[in-house]
């Protein structure tokens, strides 16, 4: 597959830094379209959903921008939408980070605060889930996350976990339900792993 | 299981980027792009931009975009004249994945709580520049102001109050000396809250940042000058300290 042909859409609702995902895109060979217009994002063959900070102000501006329907649409046909942070938890059904928010729900399951400890700042491996034959070339790499708070939910639909400390209990890393994946960690920040992950899983989405 | 970071530093002054020695004397390096892209691909855990200049004039977007364009694979920190919501805001969109902030802390440490709405707490590093005065004891600088003096209780309470998400403690004295870092100062802020702390200042050896890295509630350690002058410096420190957890070097 020549990977220059497929058209990247990132979803741009005026939250975060969109310059470095767009970059690491472009970096794979793939061509990307950045807007918050739905008629322009129609034309991408995957959808990208990045994001920092805060998760109200994040749907506030989905919401703003009309998109929260547009992508709960698009998952519903079937279409490959990547969450990327935020923009992972953003696909969950509600968070709790400075009051309760509904989120996308797109993904059974809740964003909650992190406890002991509060934050997971840093460098970390991935524990791949068995019935995750797309990342099982990414088991044990290890990917950059910043995040306080993480997502809970099914087993069903976690692709990967990650631990703070050996032995201590695992938290998501990855989420996926039919072509909707979401990623904890930011794969266009995790050098050379992140990247390869990402182009998989572009590459993947597509196929499907 | 999560790495503690090696994290590389890039000074920046009127648009330079400079070697800086206790914040009084600086020798201009180059561009800051070169040495930021340097950081990227020899595989830096994370690099840190400060513009040490901007005063006032909010931070320098056009120096963050610039970085931006670089397509960094690398986390990217900034710090520098962010002192509204807005400066954070437009500091996260121009290409910032965290942001370092210093003096707003004691001039309006109001203003944290809006800028951690804004792009989150995650987002946000406290930087405290401090030295010690006499045995027992550590004030904080204050740059603009040119003064010294314990920290003050609305930064330990912004700090208490976990309204960032790490904290920057840098060596004021030891910075740019190449002498290792006092870790008194670490032991000032440590009972404040269970925050990850990032050591600067002074770093340039192994042997400098191994007891740094054994400290439980240290994170990562920043390095500047010393990555400068060699195009190994990076894999050569990790290779050094496999006995600490660090991420494995490897290059982008």
């Amino acid at each position: 597959m020549n990977s220059a042909r497929l058209t990247v859409g990132i979803v741009d609702y005026g939250v975060g830094n969109h310059t470095s995902v767009l970059r690491s895109v472009r970096q794979l060979g793939f061509r990307v379209r950045i807007s918050t217009q739905p008629d322009q994002l129609d034309h991408a063959d995957v959808l990208l959903l990045p994001g920092v900070g805060a998760f109200p102000t994040a749907m506030e501006r989905l919401h703003a921008t009309g998109l929260v329907e547009y992508l709960q649409r698009a998952a519903q046909r079937g279409r490959p939408l990547i969450g990327i942070c935020l923009g992972m938890q953003l696909l969950a059904e509600s968070s709790t980070e400075l009051g309760f928010t509904l989120g996308l729900g797109l993904i059974p399951g809740a964003v909650q605060a992190i406890s002991e400890p509060s934050w997971h700042i840093g460098w970390n491996s991935l524990e791949v889930a068995s019935n995750q034959p797309l990342l099982h070339a990414s088991d044990g790499e290890v990917m950059y996350f910043n995040h306080s708070y993480s997502y809970r939910g099914p087993e069903a639909f976690v692709a990967a976990w990650t631990r703070v400390c050996e032995g201590s209990q695992p938290m998501v890393a990855a989420i996926q339900r039919g072509s909707v994946w979401g990623l904890q960690f930011h794969p266009e920040k995790s050098q050379r792993p992140g990247l390869e992950l990402l182009e998989r899983l572009i590459k993947a989405g597509v196929k499907s | 299981m999560l790495r503690k970071r090696l994290l590389g530093a890039v000074i920046v002054r009127q648009g330079w980027a400079v070697q800086s020695f206790g914040y009084q004397r600086w020798l201009p390096l180059g561009k800051p792009e070169c040495l930021v892209e340097n950081l990227d691909r020899w595989g830096a855990d994370g690099i840190v931009v400060l513009a040490i200049d901007r005063g006032n004039r909010g931070p320098d977007l056009q120096l963050i975009e610039r970085l931006g364009a670089l397509g960094l694979s690398t986390p990217l920190t900034y710090g520098g004249g962010l002192a509204t919501e807005r400066d954070a805001r437009e500091a996260v969109r121009a290409g910032a994945g965290r942001l370092v902030l210093d003096t707003v802390l004691s001039n309006n440490p109001q203003a944290v709580g809006a800028m951690a709405r804004a792009v989150g707490v995650q987002a946000l590093v406290a930087a405290l520049p401090m030295l010690q005065v006499k045995p027992g004891e550590v004030h904080h600088l204050q740059h603009t102001k040119g003064s010294k003096s314990p920290l003050s209780a609305p930064i330990s309470t912004l700090i208490a109050n976990r309204e960032v998400s790490e904290v920057l403690v840098i060596d004021a004295v030891g910075e740019g000396k190449g002498k290792g870092f006092n870790q008194t100062l670490l032991q000032a802020v440590e009972p404040l809250s269970d925050l990850p702390l990032l050591a600067f200042g002074g770093l340039t050896q192994a042997e400098e940042i191994r007891p740094l890295l054994c400290r439980p509630q240290l994170a990562g350690v920043v390095v500047g000058n010393a990555l400068n002058y060699h195009e190994h410096a990076i894999a050569q420190l990790k290779e050094s300290l496999t006995d600490q957890p660090l991420r494995p070097h490897r290059k982008r």
